[in-house]
């Protein structure tokens, strides 16, 4: 243990249990499923090293058998390979030399297999900012030439209350449901052949330089393989976008934390954290599977359903006809007991929580202020209504579930997650490294696509204004654009997750008329619609 | 070019000081104040230091240059990381180089050039950092007026960034760059404009009250009107294409183009003095426009 203390927070869950490594040592070791960190400072990997960190950095960094590429991308799922896409078809980038490392294997699988495979239980919905980008990478089209799942309609209701509100016309697509492996095999396929992507590359550690000094970040491999990288940029693994088995374990979470207290007196810099992430569990687990659909003859698929359930929320997201994907975050000790239970019984208890009127707690005074409050809402709602608007949202059912797809049952813990900085001396965080948050809203794979797009534009605009590459500037300028949208979004999802987790009448009160309000007001639905249009 | 601009009389009575100063001294350079600038010379390259102001000017004056010199022709790169491959940059007043190494990483051969051995030895040192500069860049020690008497070639471009406002003899030194100028060479030049508004903005609020520059840089007299400016460069046969407002936040460290002149601002000329065409002095509108870049300024010639 040094006085310059380096302290990382790592997260395994292995089967239930939760094991829990707190190293402070300025190198630590490695664990079976998970990647260690170091600030080295010296080519001496004493961990007893209490020199000053003045000392000359080049010795580590200017390793002469490391390979030398200008953008490394380390960590190849939807944000790293969508990076890939995104620098080769620059005019101004795709001179760089890139290298993508997956730690994954390489699947031969093409879009034509997987179009005739199963369904995949994860998905994500693609918003249309994202599709924008998609499209203009040349994916979104392969994207959909193998299937996607337009969500034309939106209903959410609360199972405490009366309330609810309805998106969508069902004309235009609101969102697309995607499988997360198909993305994944499309933008594999467009990334130029100019950019090296290595499979199986794990990597042992990162040597990342001091801030404010000129060295370059150095990746040590598990092979022994050194790559020194100009910039460094980090997403997560595409292990973690796999599906499922069911009953297996559930992922590892990866916490890349990282404190420096540098020798401050010596250095004369601040020692303020380089890398904190804000992470609250929320104690819940989500349940994926992929349901079969009672098929309706005149109606199509194209409504997505939530309910607010007292343990949380029950999503089923439209595949195609007669097929959803089911996304239930509740307790952990009812997320295995729906692991653990038949077919059968798992399609009823899906439809008994969809389809059942139980409240936790009811009042008839409750009921009464909820009935007048919204009878309010939409008298208010008239005032903002001209003769073109959409009337009042009717409540529907949604189709019973008649099956749930073989093998496709499995659940994964749920966390909240947001690093302090996302950028670091040559380092950049993209998608889930930077960011995760719950899935009510569908938003993680979204957030993902616009850290992309805003670091590719930062990239361009800083290498046109003649800076280095991975400038302090032009990282920051990145940062200071996508914490403005990710917090907003992260806050008020996190915001609705609590607001929405409590059974007091208070509360249920709060939201329901809120929540009427909201599907009354016209004005502010279309703002709502607008902004997650944009 | 036909003598219908206005006599010295009819020049507000604040450029007449500034008119008879040429009387005085031929030199454009002053001792003065490379020392001024070579005390400094540690702190060219400091993140927060004293030039920090400059660092960030540099989101403005890069694309005024590469874009100038793109619209004009000068440039038919059709590479995008390095628009500027083909272009020789004299950079004026170089100092620590801070201007001069992005124009060289933008693909054009710069030559910087400073009368400060200590600001000179400080862009060395760091130029040789970035192996992507080696044989772009290139430092010479040397007053203007010298090296313009001493030219082995002509440059496409000659820039002379927050200089102006430093030098005694602006004839002198204008003079001098356009020794520099090949035929249709462009010349950049940002300072500071003198009015009363520059003198609150850029002695009192930045010297003083809010500490960005240290007191002493500047001398309000030494500012050079905008008006006289173009004047005087239309005289040596250089056409203002471009003139615009900049603007200092001085918090959050960012320029950002404004259109009123009275305090920074930036200026583009093109020398025209071998065309046999009749050029009219007053506005020509031109808009340079530059897909790459959406940080350009629309001109706009009062």
């Amino acid at each position: 243990m040094t006085t310059k203390v380096l302290r990382s927070l790592q997260v395994v869950k292995k089967s239930g249990s939760l094991q829990c490594v707190v190293c402070g040592s300025r190198r630590y070791s490695t664990s079976t499923n998970a990647e260690s960190f170091s600030t080295n400072t010296s080519s001496n990997t004493s961990s007893t090293s209490t020199n000053s960190t003045n000392t000359s950095s080049t010795s580590t960094y200017s390793r002469k058998d490391a390979e030398l590429f200008d953008i490394v991308v380390a960590g190849g799922g939807m944000a790293g390979f969508a990076m890939a896409c995104s620098l080769g078809q620059s005019k101004v980038l795709s001179s760089l030399r890139v290298l993508v490392l997956e730690g994954g294997p390489h699947t031969d699988a093409s879009l034509e297999a997987l179009s005739a495979a199963p369904h995949d239980n994860r998905v994500c919905a693609i918003a249309p900012p994202s599709v924008r980008l998609l499209d203009k990478l040349g994916v979104w089209h392969d994207i959909c030439g193998v299937r996607t799942g337009p969500v034309k309609r939106m209903q959410v209701w609360d199972s405490e209350s009366d309330a609810m509100i309805a998106f969508g016309d069902g004309h235009r697509a609101l969102a697309h449901i995607v499988e997360n492996r198909v993305t994944v095999a499309a933008l594999r396929a467009r990334v130029p052949s100019s950019i090296e992507v290595r499979y199986g590359a794990r990597v042992q550690s990162f040597d990342l330089p001091p801030p404010a000094t000129d060295g370059l970040p150095l990746l040590t491999l598990r092979d022994g393989g050194h790559i020194r990288a100009r910039l460094l940029v980090r997403g997560a693994s595409v292990v973690r976008g796999a599906s499922v088995v069911r009953g297996a374990s559930v992922e590892h979470l990866e916490v890349w934390t990282v404190c420096r207290g540098g020798n401050t007196a010596a250095r004369g810099t601040d020692s303020l954290p380089w890398w904190q992430h804000c992470s609250s569990r929320y104690g819940q687990s989500a349940v994926v599977a992929t349901l079969q659909l009672e098929r309706e003859e005149n109606e199509s698929n194209i409504t997505a359903w939530q309910k607010f359930l007292p343990n949380g929320p029950l999503a089923i997201l439209p595949l195609r006809h007669g097929l959803s994907s089911l996304v239930w975050t509740t307790a952990p000790g009812h997320a295995q007991a729906l692991l653990a239970m038949d077919a059968r019984s798992f399609a009823d208890a899906i439809n008994s929580a969809l389809w059942s009127n139980e409240r936790a707690h009811s009042a008839p005074w409750l009921e009464s202020l909820q009935r007048r409050g919204t009878q309010l809402a939409r008298d208010v709602g008239h005032l903002f209504s001209s003769a073109t608007a959409a009337q009042v949202s009717s409540r529907l059912l949604p189709p019973p579930v008649v099956g749930v797809v073989e093998d496709s049952r499995a659940s994964f813990p749920l966390a909240l997650n947001h690093a302090v900085h996302y950028t670091a001396n040559r380092v950049v965080l993209v998608g889930d490294a930077a960011h995760r948050v719950h899935p009510l809203a569908g938003q993680g794979a979204n957030l993902g696509f616009g850290d992309v797009a805003a670091l590719t534009t930062a990239l361009e605009t800083s290498l046109l204004l003649g800076e280095t590459l991975g400038s302090a500037s032009c990282l920051y300028e990145y940062e200071r654009i996508r914490q403005r949208e990710n917090l907003v979004m992260l806050a008020a999802i996190d915001a609705l997750q609590k607001l929405y987790s409590s059974t007091a009448p208070p509360l249920v009160l709060l939201r329901a008329l809120g929540l009427a309000a909201v599907d009354a007001i016209a004005p502010i639905k279309e703002k709502i619609e607008a902004y997650v249009q944009r | 070019m036909p003598q219908n601009y206005c006599t010295v009389r009819e020049i507000n009575i604040k450029t007449e000081t500034y008119q008879n100063t040429r009387h005085k001294q031929q030199s454009s350079f002053n001792d003065e104040e490379v020392r001024k600038f070579g005390a400094l010379s540690d702190h060219w390259w400091a993140r927060d230091g004293p030039y920090k102001p400059l660092h960030s000017l540099n989101r403005l004056r890069v694309p005024l240059v590469r874009d100038g010199l793109i619209s004009t022709g000068a440039t038919v790169s059709k590479d995008g990381r390095q628009p500027l491959e083909g272009v020789t940059i004299l950079d004026v007043g170089c100092g620590g180089g801070i201007l001069s190494e992005p124009l060289a990483r933008l693909g054009a051969s710069v030559t910087g050039l400073d009368a400060s051995h200590k600001s000179i030895e400080a862009a060395q040192q760091h130029s040789s950092l970035d192996a992507d500069l080696q044989g772009r860049l290139q430092y010479k020690c040397c007053d203007l007026d010298t090296f313009s008497q001493r030219l082995d070639q002509q440059y496409d471009a000659v820039v002379a960034s927050e200089v102006l406002e430093h030098v005694d003899s602006i004839e002198a030194f204008i003079e001098s760059c356009n020794a520099c100028l090949k035929p249709s060479g462009s010349l950049f030049l940002t300072t500071i404009n003198r009015t009363p508004l520059s003198f609150l903005g850029a002695i009192v609020a930045a010297e003083y009250l809010l500490r960005i520059v240290p007191v002493g840089t500047h001398t309000w007299d030494k500012f050079v009107p905008i008006e006289a400016l173009k004047k005087l460069l239309e005289e040596r046969g250089l056409q203002t294409r471009l003139q615009h407002g900049m603007l200092y936040a001085p918090v959050l460290d960012r320029w950002c183009w404004v259109a009123d002149t009275s305090v920074n601002y930036a200026l583009h000329a093109v020398n025209i003095a071998d065309t046999s065409v009749n050029y009219a002095l007053h506005a020509v509108n031109y808009a340079p426009e530059s897909p790459m870049s959406p940080e350009s300024p629309t001109s706009s010639l009062s």
